[in-house]
């Protein structure tokens, strides 16, 4: 038995049990493939979490050459379950 | 033997026809504390050297940054680890995304009517900036070595409550250096806070004239580098991380913006 966790584009996650095709919602580009069998897959909860660390190159210097860098952070969390 | 500064600094100006370029590299001064503050992704561009350029001819000069192959490129690493237990599959990846920009901060000065035009970038805007050419105060200490084959005398400042040290050498006798500072009797090499420094790292100089055009500051709205020292002051004192936390479906999207220093 095989789950196909895939991402049909940037927002959708496509989960393939069998012929069931369910779609989630989530933001994450990442490609997973988890292989179980159908009674484990059924009882399992599936859960993701991405995170981005983005230092911007956004700057402020003191007088006195102290810098202050912006770091943005995302994080996308989801579960599910079959 | 301010008046004797003085009489010098009118004969470099009026006898130095010719254009000197000189490059610095600015570095960070980071003690291995406050590096652990920084996230880990971040450090080697938080410690990256930046190139400038110093142009001097005829009584102008500009400092500005100079172009890299690195600017404005983001990278991207990404990491992906599972963990499973009885009833629980967790995917996590973390992403890390660097932008490194060039930048935009520069000065202009023409050293015959005293006045500085630049730019300060803070955050994602920039700050027009129009000022005199300041007074330093420099206070010229008995001290001596060698940078880049000249020979340099130090100095030490005290500006808007900042200590700066300078080393110029009178090698080259022109009253200029990197970014803000000059008012030497000659060419600063090298100058220090306990954050940051400008090193020199290039010098050329020909007989040719080059024109240095002046910045159009028309409609922009101007501060002193008094005004943005207190913007700076204020953003670090009043600086707080944002969150913002939404739901879309099952998904739970987190965004932070917060500040490293």
């Amino acid at each position: 038995m095989v789950a196909s966790f895939s991402f049909a584009n940037e927002k959708t996650i496509e989960i393939v049990v069998e012929n069931n095709v369910q779609t989630v919602s989530i933001e994450t580009q990442q490609t997973e493939t988890v292989f179980l069998s159908k009674e484990e897959m059924l009882k399992m909860r599936y859960c993701w979490t991405s995170s981005m660390s983005w230092l911007t190159g956004n700057t402020a210097t003191g007088m006195d050459g102290e810098v202050l860098y912006e770091v943005i952070t995302y994080t996308w969390t989801s579960c599910i379950e079959i | 033997m301010k008046l004797n500064i003085f009489l010098f600094l009118l004969v470099c100006f009026n006898t130095y026809a010719q254009t000197i370029s000189i490059d610095y590299s600015e570095n960070r001064k980071i003690s291995a504390e406050k590096l652990e503050n920084i996230p880990r992704f971040a450090r080697e561009e938080v410690l990256k050297p930046k190139l400038f350029n110093l142009i001097y001819s005829n009584g102008k000069s500009l400092y500005k940054a100079i172009e890299s192959s690195d600017d404005n490129k983001t990278t991207e690493s990404k990491k992906v680890t599972e963990k499973q237990t009885d009833d629980l599959v967790e995917i996590n990846t973390v992403a890390t995304k660097i932008t490194s920009k060039k930048s935009e901060r520069f000065f202009f000065k023409n050293y015959i009517n005293k006045e500085m035009l630049f730019v300060w970038p803070h955050m994602s805007d920039n700050i027009y900036g129009k000022d005199t050419i300041q007074n330093w105060d420099w206070n010229i200490i008995d001290e001596t070595k060698t940078i880049e084959g000249f020979k340099c005398k130090k100095a030490i400042s005290n500006w808007l409550g900042y200590d700066f040290t300078a080393w110029y050498t009178e090698d080259i006798a022109i009253s200029i250096g990197p970014d803000r500072f000059d008012g030497l009797p000659g060419l600063i090499l090298y100058v220090s806070t306990p954050n940051f420094e400008w090193k020199v790292v290039k010098i050329n100089q020909t007989n040719n004239e080059t024109k240095i055009e002046e910045p159009n500051f028309e409609n922009k709205k101007i501060k002193t580098l008094s005004e943005i020292n207190d913007i700076f002051i204020n953003k670090m004192k009043n600086h707080t991380p944002s969150k913002t936390i939404t739901q879309d479906g099952n998904t739970t999207i987190t965004r932070e913006n917060t500040i490293i220093k």
